[in-house]
C-alpha cells in the first residue's frame, strides 16, 4: 500500500480560496461600513456596536430580521434556478411584482374557499403573473434572438408602470385613503406562527427555506438541474449532446416563476392587510447578489438571505437609535457585489498555492517513485 | 563554472535555456528544470508527445509566459524576456501554431501589422507594399503583397506568418508545429523555404511530433516528456525508433493490426448533399456516399473542404439544406441532434473543449451527457448517482482516464484524457453510426493509440458503421478500411482498398492536381 499523504487537489485550493474570498468581501465590507459610522456618528463605538449585534438582542427584533430574511429566500432560490442554466433574466424582479398584483385579485375575494384553499388559489394566480413576466423575456430570446438581459430590464420598466397603474386604478379599494386593494381575506392569510411583542411571523420563513430545499434538489437531483448546469457551463456541448437548450431555458424560467409566485404571495398574504406596492421593491435585485453570493445553491441562499436581512434590520434600529441612516445596509450590499465581482482578488496568494502544492505533488511523486524503485 | 563560461562566449552558441521550470496557475507543472541549447545557423528540433511541454518552452522564450525559475542567455547575456515585443525587439520570432492574420487585410497590410510604417500620421501602405517586395525577394519567398489573406491556401499563409517575422529582423525563428495544417506537397515546399533560411545563418527551433520530418529536416533535436528533457542529440546519431523511445519513454508501434472489415448492411446513406453557408459560400456540391456496418470509412480533405459541414449536417448541428442523409432507412431531415442520437448514432466533433466536453463539470456530468435520461442513471426525472458514479468509475477504467476520481473536473485533465472522456461516452453506447471528427488530434500517443484501437474494436464488436474524419493521413490510411477525398465540396477519389495508397498519393487528390473519373467515385455508392 501506498504510505497516505496529504493530498490537496487544485479544485480543492480553488474552492477553499473561493470560500476565503467571500468571507473577505463581507468583512472589507464590514470596516468600510464601521469607517463611515465612524465619520459620521456622534457614538461611533456604540452605533458599530447596535450595527453588529441589535438583532439578536431582543425577540422582536430577531422576529423583525426573519420577516425581513422571508421573501429573499424566494427570489434567491428563482435566481439560483435561472442563473444555473445561465440565464440573466433580470425580469425576477418584476416577477414578483407582477405575481403580487394577480396573487392579490383572488385574495380579495370575499369567501373564496376556505383557509388553505383560499390561500393555494392565490398563490397559483400569483404563479400565473409571474410566469408571463419571467417567460416574456426567455421567449424573445429563443424566438427573436433578443438579447435577454437588455429585454428583462427594459420590461421591469414596463411592468412596474403596469402595476402603478392596477395599484392606482382598477385594483385600489374605492374611497379607501391609500393607493391599495381592498382587505386581503382571512381565509387567504398564512397563519402567524410566532407573535413576539407586536412582531407577527408568519409562516412565509418556512415555506421559503423548504422551497430552498426543493430548489437544491432540482439543481442537483434531478434530470432537469443536471441539463441546466449543462446548459449553463457549455450550451454547445449541452446541444451536442442532444439536450434541448431551448426547453430547458423555458422550464427553467417557469420554476423560477413558480418559487416567485408562492414568494410574493406568501409575502403579501402573510405580513401585509392589503396590497399595497406601487412599484417593485427590489427583492429581485436582493436575490440576484444572494444567488451570486450563495454560488447558485439554494441552500446556500439560506445564510445568505439571513445576512442581508440581519444588516437590514441592524440599519433599521440605527436609524432609530442614532443619526446613522438606513441606507448604510445598502452601502454594506454593494460594497459586498463588487468584492464578490472581484474576481482577482487574492488571485496572487491563490496562484502561489496552487504553484507550491503542485510542486509539493510532484516532490512526493517522485520519492513514491524512488521508493518504488528502492 | 568556468568550462559553462568558456561554453557561453563560444560563438557558436545564440540562446540558452537554463532550468526553466514553468507551473500554470491551475497548477499544471509545464517544463520542469528545462535546458536548452541553440546554435548559429541550425535547424533544432524540440520534439515531444502534445503536452509534453514544447509550446510552453517556447512562449517563456517568446515572452508570452513568464518561468517561475530559470534564466536566459542570449548571445551569452542574461536576458528577462517580459513581452513578445521585447521578444522580437532581441530578435526572437514565433510562428504560432494558429495563424495570426487578419482575414480581411492584404498580405502587405498583415506583413507590418503592430510595426506599421507611417507617413505624417497617416498608414503608408505603399511603404507596407514595398517592405514586403523587399523581404519576399530578399528571402526568396515570393508572396503578392496585395493578395487577400482570406482568398490563400494555408501553406502561403504559413509563409506570410514566416515572412512577417523575417521582416522584424529575428535571428531566432520558432514555428509551432508548422506542418500540421499542411499537406506532404506544402511541407516540401516549407522544407525547401526552411533550409533556405538555415543557409542565410538563421537558427530555426522546429517543434514537432512527426520523427519523420524532423529525421529529415533538423540538424540537432531536444528531446521532452512530461515537462522535461528525456535526450538531447545530433540528429546522426539517433534513428527514428531512438526518438520515439525518448519520446514516449517505451517502444511504440502505432501500426494497429486490424482484421479485414467484413461490411453488411448499408447504415449511412448520404445522397447529392449540398450546403450553402451564410456567405454564399458553397462547401457541399452533391455529395454521395455509403457507410455499411462493419466498416470505417476515412474521409481525407485539406481543412476548409466541405467535412465539416459534412459531420455536422449528418450529426444534425446544422440543419439538411438539400439532398437526402438517411441511418438504416431513415431520414435524418429536420431532426434535432437529440433524435440523430436516438437512432443510435454517436459523434465526436472536431472541436473537443467547444462540443465534446465541459471544462467545468466532472467527468461523471460529462459521461452521462447521452444517457443520463435513460434507466438506470434516473427514473422518473430523478438522477440516481450512484448508477452514474459506478458507471463512471468503469469507463475510466475501460478508457484508461487519468483523474482524481469521477468527480474530478474535466478542466483538470491533459487533452488525451478529455478525448478519452469524449470517447468513452461516445463509444460505449453501442452505435449504430459513430461519425468521428479528428478524433486523435493534438492528443499524447498513449491516448491516440487508445482511441485507434477502440474504433476498431467497435467495427468488430458492435458491427458500428464508422465514418472518420482526419487530417493525419497515416490514421486515415491505418485505421480505414476506405477512403474518399474530399476537394472543394465534392468527392475528388473513392479507394476502395487502401494497398499501396500512401499520404502523397492521397495528397494530390487533396490539392485537387488529380481527381478520379465519376465512375470510379461511384462505386461509394452501395446500393
Amino acid at each position: 500500500m501506498k504510505k497516505k499523504e496529504k493530498y490537496i487537489s487544485t479544485t480543492q485550493i480553488e474552492k477553499r480560496f473561493s470560500l476565503i474570498r467571500t468571507a473577505l468581501a463581507i468583512v472589507i465590507s464590514l470596516l468600510f461600513c464601521f469607517l463611515l459610522i465612524f465619520i459620521s456618528s456622534k457614538q461611533p463605538f456604540q452605533d458599530i456596536v447596535t450595527f453588529m449585534i441589535a438583532p439578536l438582542t431582543s425577540p422582536s427584533r430577531f422576529c423583525l430580521m426573519l420577516l425581513k430574511m422571508s421573501p429573499l429566500l424566494f427570489t434567491s432560490v428563482a435566481v439560483c434556478i435561472l442563473f444555473s442554466a445561465n440565464t440573466a433574466n433580470l425580469a425576477v424582479e418584476t416577477a414578483f411584482y407582477a405575481a403580487a398584483l394577480s396573487s392579490s385579485v383572488i385574495s380579495v375575494i370575499e369567501g373564496f374557499a376556505p383557509a388553505p384553499l383560499h390561500f393555494i388559489a392565490a398563490a397559483i394566480a400569483g404563479c400565473l403573473g409571474s410566469i408571463i413576466v419571467l417567460l416574456i423575456p426567455a421567449v424573445l430570446e429563443l424566438k427573436f434572438n433578443a438579447n435577454i438581459v437588455v429585454s428583462s430590464l427594459m420590461l421591469n420598466y414596463i411592468i412596474n408602470l403596469l402595476g402603478n397603474y392596477l395599484i392606482c386604478g382598477p385594483l385600489k379599494e374605492p374611497g379607501f385613503s391609500k393607493e391599495a386593494t381592498k382587505l386581503i381575506q382571512e381565509s387567504a392569510k398564512l397563519p402567524i406562527i410566532a407573535n413576539v411583542s407586536g412582531q407577527k411571523l408568519h409562516l412565509g420563513i418556512i415555506i421559503g427555506i423548504i422551497c430552498c430545499v426543493v430548489g437544491w434538489f432540482i439543481i442537483y437531483k434531478t434530470n432537469f438541474g443536471y441539463e441546466a448546469r449543462t446548459v449553463g457551463q457549455n450550451p454547445n456541448f449541452a446541444k451536442f449532446s442532444g439536450i434541448n437548450v431551448g426547453k430547458v431555458i423555458v422550464i427553467g424560467s417557469l420554476i423560477a416563476a413558480i418559487f416567485c409566485g408562492i414568494g410574493a404571495t406568501s409575502e403579501i398574504n402573510g405580513y401585509y392587510r392589503r396590497m399595497e406596492w406601487e412599484g417593485s421593491i427590489g427583492y429581485g435585485w436582493d436575490g440576484i447578489m444572494i444567488a451570486i453570493l450563495a454560488n447558485n445553491n439554494p441552500l446556500f441562499c439560506i445564510p445568505g438571505a439571513a445576512f442581508l436581512a440581519y444588516i437590514r434590520t441592524s440599519a433599521d434600529i440605527l436609524n432609530m437609535t442614532s443619526n446613522i441612516p438606513i441606507e448604510i445596509a445598502n452601502v454594506v450590499q454593494q460594497v459586498v457585489i463588487i468584492m464578490i465581482a472581484a474576481k482577482g482578488l487574492l488571485s496572487k496568494p491563490e496562484k502561489k498555492a496552487i504553484i507550491a502544492n503542485a510542486k509539493k505533488q510532484a516532490e512526493l511523486k517522485e520519492k513514491e517513485l524512488a521508493e518504488n524503485n528502492g | 563554472m568556468t568550462n559553462e563560461e568558456n561554453r557561453n562566449l563560444n560563438n557558436d552558441v545564440i540562446l540558452k535555456m537554463e532550468n526553466i521550470t514553468k507551473i500554470y496557475s491551475n497548477g499544471f507543472i509545464a517544463n520542469k528544470g528545462i535546458n536548452l541549447e541553440l546554435r548559429r545557423g541550425e535547424i533544432h528540433g524540440l520534439v515531444g508527445e502534445n503536452g509534453a511541454g514544447k509550446t510552453t518552452l517556447m512562449k517563456v522564450l517568446f515572452g508570452h509566459e513568464s518561468p517561475e525559475e530559470g534564466r536566459i542567455l542570449y548571445e551569452g547575456k542574461e536576458v528577462q524576456i517580459t513581452d513578445p515585443t521585447h521578444a522580437l525587439e532581441l530578435g526572437i520570432g514565433m510562428v504560432h501554431q494558429h495563424f495570426m492574420l487578419v482575414d480581411d487585410l492584404s498580405v502587405a497590410e498583415n506583413m507590418v501589422l503592430g510595426a506599421e510604417p507611417v507617413k505624417g500620421i497617416v498608414f503608408d501602405k505603399k511603404k507596407a507594399i514595398e517592405l514586403t517586395k523587399e523581404t519576399a525577394a530578399k528571402f526568396n519567398l515570393p508572396v503578392d503583397p496585395n493578395a487577400l489573406i482570406k482568398d490563400l491556401s494555408v501553406g502561403y499563409r504559413q509563409r506570410v506568418e514566416i515572412l512577417k517575422v523575417l521582416l522584424r529582423g529575428v535571428k531566432i525563428l520558432i514555428l509551432d508545429e508548422p506542418t500540421a495544417v499542411l499537406t506532404p506537397q506544402e511541407t516540401e515546399e516549407l522544407f525547401v523555404q526552411l533550409i533556405n533560411l538555415k543557409k542565410q545563418g538563421f537558427t530555426i527551433v522546429f517543434i514537432s511530433h512527426k520523427l519523420q520530418e524532423v529525421k529529415q529536416i533538423c540538424d540537432r533535436i531536444t528531446v521532452l516528456r512530461l515537462g522535461e528533457v528525456t535526450g538531447q542529440a545530433n540528429i546522426e546519431d539517433v534513428e527514428i525508433e531512438d526518438i520515439s523511445r525518448m519520446m514516449v519513454g517505451r517502444d511504440v508501434d502505432l501500426e494497429i493490426g486490424k482484421d479485414p472489415a467484413k461490411p453488411g448492411k448499408t447504415v449511412l446513406s448520404v445522397r447529392n448533399l449540398e450546403h450553402v453557408d451564410k456567405y454564399g459560400v458553397k462547401n457541399l456540391n452533391g455529395v454521395s456516399f455509403d457507410v455499411r456496418e462493419g466498416e470505417i470509412l476515412g474521409v481525407a480533405g485539406v481543412e476548409g473542404n466541405g467535412q465539416s459541414e459534412l459531420s455536422d449536417t449528418i450529426c444534425g448541428l446544422i440543419s439538411l439544406q438539400k439532398g437526402e442523409v438517411t441511418i438504416d432507412g431513415k431520414s435524418i431531415a429536420n431532426k434535432g441532434i437529440d433524435k440523430i442520437r436516438a437512432m443510435d448514432v454517436s459523434m465526436m466533433h472536431e472541436d473537443r473543449t467547444i462540443y465534446g466536453a465541459s471544462r467545468n463539470q466532472s467527468i461523471e456530468e460529462n459521461v452521462m451527457a447521452d444517457r443520463y435520461f435513460n434507466e438506470p442513471y434516473s427514473r422518473r426525472g430523478i438522477l440516481n448517482h450512484k448508477e452514474i458514479t459506478e458507471k463512471t468509475k468503469e469507463l475510466i477504467k475501460d478508457f484508461v482516464v487519468k483523474c482524481d476520481g469521477p468527480d474530478a473536473l474535466v478542466k483538470t485533465l491533459s487533452g488525451g484524457n478529455v478525448q478519452k472522456v469524449v470517447a468513452a461516452r461516445e463509444f460505449s453506447s453501442t452505435p449504430r453510426l459513430l461519425v468521428a471528427s479528428h478524433p486523435t488530434r493534438g492528443i499524447d500517443v498513449g491516448a491516440t493509440d487508445l482511441i485507434r484501437r477502440k474504433i476498431v474494436n467497435l467495427r468488430d464488436k458492435e458491427n458500428s458503421a464508422v465514418l472518420l474524419f482526419s487530417a493525419d493521413l497515416n490514421e486515415l490510411i491505418n485505421v480505414s478500411d476506405s477512403i474518399i477525398v474530399m476537394y472543394d465540396g465534392q468527392i475528388a477519389a473513392y479507394f476502395r482498398d487502401l494497398k499501396g495508397v500512401t499520404p502523397s498519393v492521397l495528397g494530390e487528390y487533396m490539392l485537387g492536381v488529380k481527381r478520379m473519373s465519376d465512375e470510379e467515385i461511384a462505386q461509394v455508392i452501395y446500393n
